[in-house]
């Protein structure tokens, strides 16, 4: 029973996530976060968060009730949907049914959650013909504080709501465009490893996709997509006992619209995609401090965001062939970059000034992968790629706000290179009725000019945030290194005992960083050290899934352990802090008691263990880890008609 | 039956639905006063208004009320030149103290008690 | 050998070729990870020299005939001022802040490469100590100077956020910023035997008034230079040198101007004429002498 996308993700292999609150887990592929990882709606719609401190990342915007499939694409290879750095999510959500008489069907869902007392709903009436088809939802979730395995509450409450849905219309056979439109509401949400909490959230996200295919022998198929995102952010301090003194209040406005469109080609029997994609970013925002404990009331307002804005404009073009039992592919892509800002001072900002703010840059990225079929069973795949991204509207335009996962103000730096990640991934699949289904992966890459936080001196820069020790300016710094695996193998289907295993592991080191040697809260000494472990990396983990479908398929009892090392290897430059293993068993039950009516439920940390992910970040004014819920018992109703 | 069934499931759905009433009334006082007193704070509209409010024997009272809504900041100051003067001064929120402070014979220091209106229990 | 067969030979042999390069592929990125790049710590190259000012605090009105070196007692009404005040100290709290160096070959040198501005809590046993800066340049220096206080242009207001520098705060409304010193006691006042009435001998930012207490038409910066080791020193390469910067809290009241509690009362603030004497007074207040570098303090 996962309450975000976030979670959902989590249990795949070498996908992570950070938990700073009840909700949104920010979801981490191989090491790489954030804007290395391109996070995307239905082939294209990207969303721009507006909190700085990511409450509400794009993984954050779509309820997991409405996920239909979600595609994970690891590494800089996949060219076709936008810059590609550590991997792409394509979140689907939409169905394109084809039903030879209208139809309508219903979908309700009602769930409850123990330990949170959260409990949720959804409605969704979805339908067509060959003309047309179409789909509403909406849905509810209230959940309140959780207790994690040694009883401790957890402030994570939050209310989410949504509504929304599609349209699509079939001008022709093999034509249909499709019309959607969704939003979701969310309030009062606590994050307790946060500064501050979200009081308000307001999404507006809508598409027009349009699709041709089965056009003709050498032009296959059409592809064009225009979205928009809408995102207001509202935050503050106020369940927090320094609004005592100062009230801080923070607005944000972001929005990113575009478009993607693409051809899909054939000669002879090579497969050709042509493409462009566009992606504009505004962004806009403020910090209003009231220090209320003085007379007069003064008020302080920062800017947060200054009508900052990047767009990035992209070409694209993907091959692939077939020779014998060979698949061959290969994906060139050019993208051109372009940031600007209003007048901002990065640099003493209560001082006054500007900086330059402007950047341009053009990007090369391109991919080659072979597949090698050695029969049917058994296959080898080796895939070389070279992705650049550039600095995102944080990395280049932040003012100051601690955004880490250390106690430190971050602040933006126009004068940002892009990106580079050199990755090689190797892969070996074998899978028969005897054996089950096996795949074994192995990765290795190389980022240059990584982009990394650097101490600034109080001479140089004063934090704004209270709590925080310094100030830290993202640079390029220098090169990184990831590399790591990931097993699986699942039983074989004929078989009704179901068995799955995964395994996963990422390494990352940094070629070289500064130190700050501290003694008694001052700087005494600086040091360099060379492959110092990256932060926020997660430790190897293995996971157990074992299931058996009892009466026809009808009752499925379901038992999995996850078993998470220590993650001992942790960087000394920013005084990261390691975290113990833990092994957790979740349990669930599913029945489907006809076609209309299923029940499924079960137990989330059956032995009520107290844990936290080594990811998780610390509660603000505490040196401990944000811990996951204890047990949680959970039950799910649906009707469907 | 699948319409008896999909009704109750939708009265189930949107019974779930109820919107908090967020808003409290809001009450300042000032009492205790024995001389002429500058009061300030900050109104229904987020404006901080001054007013200068002679005290006579310890037993007038000065009050503003409004009707303010969970989250909004409430502030009250006062401040007498008198040396022989005192002021004790509350906000109250739905009839019930919230934040409270007195001053005694401390001439020209000014009294502050604020806060942000709770919104619910945690 | 037919065509087919050299093809089928050919196909053999690549197929295993590939086979075996991703078998050697994956040996070699197993390897890569199984940590042959080290670790490895690197010290920074200390050059030039360091110093480090150690804080202490004295008082020459003491009437304590057991008070030997005039050692500044906290919270005890043992000081009598030159207007003849009884007094006990509470606690002080200052800012001292861009020290400047100057070479006797004209070079001056600001030490505002890490953090020029330091705060100094009685109460608090961390600040007694700053270590400015390394990397001066060894040589004769003839003087060494700081501000009392943090100067007026960079006294910005919201600019500390955390305790206990951001407790410094000057109130918006009488010219904002931060302090430059809460000096708190009690004093008796005349009249009274034993009875104290407490003073907060604050400086920050003054006020020029229209009308007193709300009509502010100006302000004026308290903050001041302090000139110490006139007479010269040396510092050495490579070697921490040490400054014991001594506070004669006395002196806030009496050089050149005799400062009267009873006069001025116990909150000066919004005095501007009672803060220029402060200000006036202060700049003989420290006394400097040159120690070893390796100052510990205890601690508690």
């Amino acid at each position: 029973m996962q309450s975000s996308i976030g979670e959902l993700l989590r249990g795949s292999n070498n996908i992570s996530g950070i938990r700073k609150g009840g909700g949104a887990i920010d979801p981490v592929v191989r090491g790489f976060k954030f804007s290395e990882l391109n996070v995307q709606i239905d082939n294209g719609l990207k969303i721009e968060g507006g909190c700085p401190n990511r409450m509400d990342p794009a993984t954050a915007q779509i309820d997991p009730s409405e996920v239909k499939e979600i595609e994970v694409l690891k590494g800089p290879y996949a060219l076709r949907y936008g810059t590609s750095f550590g991997g792409v999510i394509n979140i689907k959500t939409m169905e394109n049914p084809k039903n030879e008489k209208f139809e309508i069907h219903l979908k309700a869902l009602l769930g409850f959650e123990s330990n949170w007392n959260g409990n949720k709903s959804l409605l969704n009436i979805n339908g067509g013909n060959k003309k047309v088809f179409f789909s509403i939802s909406g849905g509810r979730k209230k959940y309140g504080n959780y207790e994690d395995g040694n009883g401790e509450v957890v402030k994570s409450h939050f209310t989410k709501q949504n509504i929304g849905g599609y349209f699509g219309f079939r001008p022709a056979k093999n034509q249909s465009i499709v019309l959607n439109y969704k939003n979701s509401t969310g309030e009062n949400t606590r994050f307790p490893a946060l500064p501050m909490d979200e009081r308000l959230e307001m999404t507006h996200l809508s598409s027009l996709d349009y699709k041709a295919e089965e056009i003709g022998d050498f032009l296959q198929s059409i592809y064009v997509k225009l979205y928009n995102s809408d995102v207001n952010h509202k935050m503050d301090n106020k369940y927090r006992a320094v609004s005592d003194t100062v009230v801080a209040v923070s607005d944000i406005h972001a929005v990113n619209r575009g478009f993607r469109s693409e051809g899909a080609f054939v000669v002879n029997t090579a497969k050709f995609h042509l493409g462009i994609d566009l992606e504009n970013i505004l962004k806009d925002g403020q910090r209003v401090k009231t220090m209320i404990k003085q007379p007069g009331l003064p008020v302080k307002t920062e800017k947060l965001w200054n009508n900052g804005r990047i767009w990035n404009l992209g070409f694209f073009l993907t091959y692939g062939q077939r020779f014998n039992d060979m698949d061959l592919s290969a994906s060139l892509r050019i993208d051109r970059n372009h940031a600007e800002s209003g007048k901002i001072s990065i640099t003493k900002p209560h001082e006054g000034g500007a900086d330059s703010i402007q950047s341009d840059f053009t990007n090369f990225s391109f991919s080659l992968g072979a597949t090698y079929h050695f029969n049917e069973n058994l296959s080898a795949s080796l895939a070389l790629g070279r992705g650049t991204r550039s600095p995102d509207m944080t990395e280049r335009f932040i003012v100051l706000l601690p955004i880490g996962y250390d106690k430190f103000d971050y602040l933006g730096n126009p004068r940002l290179k892009p990106e580079t990640n050199n990755q090689t991934d190797l892969t070996l699949k074998y899978a028969n009725d005897k054996t089950g289904a096996f795949q074994f992966n192995v990765f290795y890459a190389l980022v240059n000019d990584f982009i990394i936080g650097k101490r600034l001196p109080p001479a140089e820069q004063r934090p704004s945030s209270k709590g925080v020790v310094g100030v830290k300016q993202f640079v390029n710094g220098g090169n990184a290194r990831f590399s790591g695996f990931e097993l699986g193998w699942s039983s074989q289907e004929k078989h009704k005992l179901g068995i799955q295993v995964l395994a996963s592991y990422t390494y990352a080191t940094i070629d070289e960083i500064q130190k700050h040697v501290y003694e008694t809260g001052l700087p005494i000494r600086d040091e360099t050290i060379l492959n110092d472990a990256l932060p926020e990396i997660p430790p190897f983990e293995s996971t157990i899934g074992v299931f058996y479908p009892f009466f026809k398929g009808k009752l499925k009892p379901e038992l999995s352990v996850r078993m998470v090392a220590a993650q001992n290897h942790v960087s000394d430059a920013f005084y990261e802090n390691t975290a113990p293993g833990f092994t957790i068993a979740n349990f669930m039950l599913r029945y489907d008691y006809n076609k209309n009516f299923m029940v499924s439920g079960g137990v989330n940390n059956i032995f009520d263990k107290a844990y936290y992910e080594h990811l998780n970040r610390n509660v603000v004014g505490s040196k401990l880890s944000l811990y996951e819920p204890g047990r949680v018992f959970y039950l799910n109703l649906i009707f469907r008609i | 039956m699948k319409q008896i069934g999909l009704f109750l499931f939708a009265v189930l759905l949107f019974s779930a639905c109820n919107k908090e009433d967020e808003t409290v009334v809001v009450q300042y006082k000032a009492s205790n006063g024995y001389s002429n007193t500058q009061i300030k704070y900050r109104d229904a509209d987020g404006v901080l208004v001054s007013e200068n409010v002679n005290f006579v024997g310890g037993e007038d009272i000065w009050t503003y009320s409004f009707d303010g809504k969970k989250g909004d900041i409430v502030f009250v100051s006062a401040r007498y030149y008198d040396s022989n003067s005192s002021i004790t001064l509350q906000i109250l929120l739905d009839g019930k103290i919230f934040k409270e402070a007195t001053s005694i014979n401390e001439t020209d220091e000014i009294l502050t008690i604020s806060g942000t209106i709770p919104y619910y229990n945690e | 050998m037919k065509s087919s067969q050299f093809r089928e030979r050919y196909l053999i042999i690549m197929n295993r070729s590939f086979f075996l390069f991703v078998v050697m592929g994956t040996i070699v990125l197993l390897n890569s990870m199984s940590g042959c790049r080290k670790k490895t710590v690197v010290p920074a190259e200390v050059k030039g020299c360091g110093i480090v000012v150690h804080f202490d605090h004295m008082n020459s009105d003491s009437t304590d005939f057991y008070n030997v070196g005039d050692e500044l007692m906290f919270d005890t009404l043992i000081y009598t001022n030159g207007a003849g005040n009884s007094y006990l100290i509470n606690e002080i709290q200052y800012f001292v802040s861009y020290v400047t160096l100057y070479k006797s070959d004209g070079f001056v040198i600001l030490a505002d490469k890490w953090d020029p501005v330091h705060y100094v809590d009685t109460d608090i046993p961390e600040t007694w100590q700053w270590a400015i800066g390394d990397g001066f340049p060894a040589g004769e220096y003839d003087s060494i100077s700081f501000t009392f206080g943090i100067p007026d242009v960079k006294n910005i207001s919201f600019m500390f956020v955390n305790p206990p520098e951001r407790d410094m705060f000057w109130p918006e409304y009488l010219g904002g910023g931060y302090h430059s010193m809460k000096l708190n006691g009690k004093w008796v006042e005349a009249g009274q035997t034993n009875q104290t009435t407490p003073f907060d001998f604050h400086i920050g930012r003054g006020q020029i008034y229209y009308s007193y207490p709300d009509s502010i038409i100006g302000f004026v910066p308290n903050d001041f230079e302090v000139s110490l080791l006139s007479s010269g020193f040396t510092l050495s390469d490579g070697a921490t040198q040490g400054i014991s910067l001594e506070m004669d809290v006395g002196k806030w009241f009496k050089e050149p101007y005799v400062f009267d509690f009873d006069e001025w009362g116990g909150n000066i603030m919004q005095n501007q004429d009672a803060m220029q004497v402060a200000k006036e007074n202060g700049a003989n207040v420290f006394t400097a002498s040159l120690t070893g570098g390796d100052i510990k303090i205890n601690i508690p």
